[in-house]
């Protein structure tokens, strides 16, 4: 869930370092930087291909995955995608907007 | 000209000064004049063409005993890659597979205009199976039994992906299999020439399985990869196939990227297309015949 002091936008870091590759509902994540190879589970590569498109919100982004999951583990994956962002961000894969 | 083109006495003398034979894709210098080698090298490579004078190598392998003259009668042989010491073997009657090892070395730690997996690979009618897996899973004798089935071999050892259209450039050597892997072969396929099986190496009783010479014939022209087939032989199991998801496929085909993380980007563009264009799975079996005919149905 999103909490008090989570950033208000999180914006990937450089868009430019990463390669995409879609297997299944999977994401394989190539970062140029670190020369690490990324596997995204279907909530984590949605989330990470809706920030390669634009900022958002955790609040939006919790929005945009709702639609990926039954009604009754929305609230599963809304704390789900708080730990993949922090994951992101501990990557250092995704930053604040505002940073 | 081919290795059997010469006799064996001249075989012997050029090995000693110098002979350079083309395996797929690279040509392979061997000095060897440990004297044990030259027989089982004979009848190993008789298929492999010699390369041309102006062919340069990729690698200079050398093999000679090692002469100590504290130990005049020591046995020991020194191997050396392009010069530079490599590794030392105490009998020289296992200078073989002290060479074969030196050469899947020095090919693991160069050829990186491939994608290099650890897996062997099969073909049929165009079709190559990639069969990854990690050493004791009966890889190398799955391969032997699809050999000596008629599938074409491009190499037991490692599958070399060209980056720049996907295709598997064959690597056609000696299948190399392993204590009780020896007998079995030896009752599946009695015909199957082993040209050198060697007791006491540090992997055991190692044998060697003559690559077919409609192989290594075909040793210029690549294949398209149609599947992956992950093998485990347990013993007593009836023959199962399970479909891996692309992601499994993927996983596995990545913890057997030799040069994965030397290739970057373009090693993780390759296995996730090969991953996403060819079903992978597991085979569990027990009976040679039945794996056999399983990848053939995961192939069709």
């Amino acid at each position: 869930m999103p909490t008090p002091d989570s950033p208000d936008v999180w914006r990937l870091a450089d868009p430019s370092a990463f390669a995409l590759f879609g297997l299944d509902d999977d994401l394989i994540v190539y970062d140029r930087r670190s020369g690490q190879t990324h596997l995204f589970n279907a909530l984590a590569a949605e989330a990470f291909r809706a920030l390669h498109v634009r900022p958002l919100t955790e609040a939006q982004l919790c929005a945009l995955l709702t639609d990926m999951v039954e009604p009754e583990r929305a609230a599963e994956a809304a704390s789900a995608l708080s730990a993949v962002l922090a994951r992101f961000a501990a990557l250092g894969m995704i930053d604040p907007a505002d940073a | 000209m081919k290795v059997s083109d010469l006799t064996s006495d001249a075989f012997a003398a050029a090995l000693g000064s110098g002979l350079a034979v083309r395996l797929g894709p690279f040509v392979v210098h061997w000095r060897v004049t440990v004297p044990a080698a030259r027989g089982p090298l004979h009848a190993l490579y008789a298929h492999h063409p010699l390369a041309e004078p102006d062919e340069p190598p990729d690698v200079y392998v050398d093999c000679r005993a090692h002469l100590n003259p504290r130990r005049p009668w020591s046995r020991r042989i020194h191997l050396s890659i392009d010069g530079r010491f490599h590794a030392a073997q105490a009998r020289a009657q296992l200078s073989v597979p002290a060479l074969e090892w030196t050469m899947n070395w020095s090919l693991a730690t160069r050829a990186h205009e491939y994608l290099m997996l650890h897996a062997a690979v099969v073909a049929r009618d165009g079709r190559a199976v990639i069969l990854p897996a990690p050493p004791g899973s009966g890889k190398s004798t799955l391969c032997g039994a699809l050999v000596a089935r008629g599938w074409r071999l491009l190499s037991d050892e490692f599958t070399l992906i060209r980056p720049g259209d996907g295709l598997i450039a064959p690597l056609p050597r000696p299948v190399s299999l392993k204590e009780g892997a020896i007998a079995v072969m030896r009752r599946f396929a009695p015909e199957h020439m082993f040209a050198g099986v060697f007791p006491g190496t540090v992997k055991g009783t190692v044998g060697y399985v003559l690559p077919p010479a409609a192989s290594v014939a075909a040793q210029d022209e690549p294949a398209r990869p149609c599947c992956v087939v992950l093998p485990r032989w347990r013993s007593g199991a009836a023959v199962r196939t399970e479909a891996l998801s692309r992601t499994g496929t993927f996983l596995a085909l990545n913890r057997n990227a030799v040069n994965y993380s030397i290739l970057g980007e373009r090693g993780a563009a390759l296995l996730a297309g090969l991953a996403g264009g060819c079903p992978g799975h597991r085979l569990a079996y027990d009976s040679l015949d039945d794996a056999v005919d399983a990848v053939g149905g995961l192939a069709a």
